[in-house]
């Protein structure tokens, strides 16, 4: 740097002070031997010296007193809006909804309790509940998916028409569930809908109302399909009386040869083979 | 904290009269230095003062009430001026100086202080051909004599970037300056 003397923009730069402080102490050490960039220091510092000397003078008075007429009116006016109805308004909506944690928290746990309690209301009322109060709620079932890949999720989607499309998605052990497929097995006309009714009912805990259904559809059932899947259902229950019966009139009535063969499969393994001792009657 | 800032604070109306006789000199000042336009330096007054109005209990006495008061008027500016480029692309005239300005009492004065005065008019000339940003640093540096630092703060940037602002300004005005004065 001797010989190649300091550039306008780094004279520039030391002069403002906009320099990293290593950079400017090696200017500095280069103009202690260099006599052109010290003069053109000064040069520069000069001129800095006189922007930093700057007197700026003050706005004219009749300006500045204008403006603060203008500001002195709209305050007052602020002022008057202030205790005005809408403002009281304003101000209590500002206040609910002001970022004051406690009352954020309070607000977010009353949207969350709210949700929940209307979701609820939603969910149990017109949707999924027992044939009764809310048996108006499905008039028509629009679909039952399923799904397998999310085993103790949301495995069933059930989407129901009156007035509106519910759809509703839940585990298909949910006793409300349960109670919506009992409900759907009594009065859907469209076969398949009632296939996926009783596939619920496969996933669900054994009950009376459910065995109840089971026998009420290897009764009554038009759809040979639905009455094999009750019998081979009815398998996993504890033999009854009521079972019993329904076994051996459907290994007696049933037109369906499938049917017969179950229900004799099962009364065989009985203790006491019923399909003998009614043989042995006749 | 001043006394007339808790006033203010408390809802003391006589007290925010006081506060904005005091300080509206250099906020008109500042507004018009950015702006480089005579109403729109008033517009930007009126929007300041009642910001400050509203907002003063927010004031905690972090930084002098001055520095607190040019970061509002720098913001209101800046976005002022944004606003005013989209809603119309006819250039603004600036109103002259010697019409905002009180004039200088043209007392015998020194040669030096003339000519300091004379390269004072032609830096304010300079500055109006500025960058917004550059415009702005160079402002709160040598007219209202701000620190790096504090002008980092006022205009919400790093203190490199302020450097950066003021070495290019300086560098382009003092050029300017020089042809002005050939």
């Amino acid at each position: 740097m001797k010989h190649d003397h300091i550039s306008k923009e780094d004279m520039h730069k030391y002069v403002t002070g906009c320099m990293r402080k290593k950079q400017a102490e090696r200017i500095a050490r280069h103009m202690e031997s260099c006599e052109r960039c010290r003069n053109a220091c000064a040069e520069a510092e000069e001129f800095i010296r006189t922007l930093e000397g700057a007197v700026i003078p003050e706005p004219q008075h009749d300006i500045l007193l204008k403006c603060r007429r203008k500001l002195f009116a709209a305050v007052k006016e602020e002022e008057t809006r202030k205790f005005s109805l809408s403002a009281a308004a304003e101000r209590a909506a500002e206040f609910l909804f002001r970022p004051v944690p406690a009352v954020k928290f309070a607000y977010v746990a009353a949207v969350f309790a709210a949700g929940i309690f209307f979701g609820r209301y939603m969910y149990s009322g017109p949707v999924i509940s027992s044939p009764g109060a809310g048996s108006k709620a499905f008039t028509t079932i629009e679909s039952i998916a399923f799904d397998t890949s999310r085993p103790g999720k949301s495995m069933v989607s059930l989407v129901l028409r009156e007035d509106r499309t519910y759809t509703v998605d839940t585990s298909p052990t949910d006793p409300r569930l349960v109670d919506a497929a009992i409900y759907i097995l009594k009065h859907e006309d469209r076969d398949d809908i009632r296939i996926k009714a009783m596939k619920i009912l496969q996933h669900a805990k054994h009950t009376e109302d459910i065995e109840r259904a089971l026998i009420s559809r290897l009764n009554s059932d038009e759809n040979p399909g639905i009455r094999l899947m009750a019998i081979k259902m009815l398998k996993m229950f504890p033999i009854n009386q009521k079972i019993r019966d329904t076994l051996i009139a459907a290994f007696f009535k049933d037109k369906n040869s499938g049917i017969r063969y179950e229900a004799s499969d099962m009364l065989r393994n009985l203790p006491e083979n019923p399909i003998e001792t009614v043989n042995t009657n006749i | 904290m001043t006394e007339l800032v808790k006033m203010a604070q408390q809802g003391d109306s006589a007290a925010f009269e006081k506060l904005v006789k005091e300080y509206d000199s250099r906020v008109l000042s500042l507004a018009y230095q950015i702006s480089g336009n005579r109403q729109d330096a008033e517009d930007i007054y009126q929007e300041v003062f009642m910001r400050v109005y509203r907002k003063i209990k927010s004031f905690k006495g972090d930084c002098s009430f001055y520095t607190w008061l040019y970061r509002i008027t720098v913001n209101c500016s800046l976005t002022f001026i944004g606003k005013r480029k989209r809603m119309s692309h006819a250039p603004i005239e600036g109103s002259g100086a010697e019409h905002f300005y009180q004039a200088v009492d043209s007392g015998p004065l020194p040669d030096q202080e003339v000519v300091s005065a004379e390269m004072m008019d032609r830096v304010r000339r300079c500055v109006d051909e500025l960058p917004l940003q550059q415009r702005s640093a160079f402002v709160l540096r040598f007219f209202h004599h701000q620190k790096i630092k504090e002008v980092a703060w006022i205009m919400g940037c790093s203190e490199g970037t302020v450097k950066n602002y003021i070495h290019r300004s300086t560098m382009k005005v003092k050029e300017k300056v020089a042809l002005l004065s050939a």
